[in-house]
């Protein structure tokens, strides 16, 4: 089972995301990179931020990576960027946060343009609902 | 001018998502002198995620405080998932176009009163605000 965080965790995550119909639906014509950032809680098992590259095109993810860190390239030309606390995004893959809601109470922070992330809100509710798809052991749990 | 301030500058919520919308909204000339016309306050609480943003127009500004104004003009109460859908809603007349099925979902919305207008009087203010946040 994958340790999220981790390569491994995101390549399976990114076989889910291909392999959802309902997703490729909701981004048929959604273009562009997206960074999630799992803040660093040293505490959990996760010492620095986790920037955790996803290519999203038309409905699939041509290619995931975690990235070096904030300077790589794929990070500062990224089109969106969402942050949180590694806890935070434990949180919303186990469903006990929702993740509209996290975004309006700015416990999710969303770096990007806005009009486009609303007119795919449906694409960004089931790319977050897939991570619950992969079977996860979280980096605090083990 | 049309210009939109956000009064807390370190805002990362929906007071920040608004300003991000009217902001970016107001880079078509169109829609900046809906702003430029726009007088009156607005509210627009979030129950389920228990937020509620002020937004202040006047002389073309749009200040967006982290926070209900008392007294608003209008009052818009609906659900997180209903407000961001609101913005991708086809506008008829500046409302939500009861020819598309988006639209009558949302007012049947506002017929069970899962969404809540306050201030309807103010239809002007209401349709300007609808055009400003249209994504569409």
């Amino acid at each position: 089972m994958p340790v999220f965080p981790s390569p491994e965790w995101l390549d399976e995550y990114q076989s889910v995301v291909n392999g959802s119909a309902e997703y490729a639906d909701a981004a048929a014509t959604w273009e562009g990179d997206l960074v999630f950032v799992y803040e660093k809680e040293p505490d959990k098992g996760v010492p620095d931020d986790v920037y955790a590259w996803l290519d999203l095109w038309h409905g699939k993810c041509r290619e995931a990576a975690i990235l070096d860190g904030p300077d790589d390239p794929r990070a500062t030309s990224a089109k969106f960027t969402i942050t949180a606390p590694y806890s935070r995004w434990k949180a919303v893959m186990k469903k006990e946060i929702e993740p509209v809601k996290a975004m309006m109470q700015g416990k999710l922070k969303v770096k990007g343009d806005l009009p486009t992330i609303v007119r795919y809100v449906k694409a960004s509710n089931v790319l977050t609902d897939l991570t619950a798809e992969v079977d996860t052991q979280f980096i605090d749990e083990q | 001018m049309a210009n939109v301030v956000l009064v807390d500058p370190d805002a990362a919520g929906l007071d920040s998502m608004l300003a991000a919308l009217v902001s970016a909204a107001i880079e078509d000339p169109a829609k900046a002198r809906v702003l430029d016309r726009m007088a009156g306050t607005v509210t627009i609480a979030v129950p389920d995620a228990e937020v509620e943003v002020g937004l202040r127009f006047s002389g073309g500004t749009c200040r967006v405080e982290s926070g209900p104004i008392p007294g608003s003009t209008i009052t818009l109460t609906m659900p997180s998932d209903v407000l961001l859908g609101m913005s991708t809603i086809p506008l008829l007349g500046g409302m939500p176009s009861v020819l598309d099925p988006a639209g009558r979902a949302f007012a049947l919305k506002v017929l069970t009163r899962q969404v809540r207008i306050g201030g309807m009087q103010h239809v002007g203010l209401l349709t300007q605000l609808t055009r400003l946040l249209s994504v569409i």
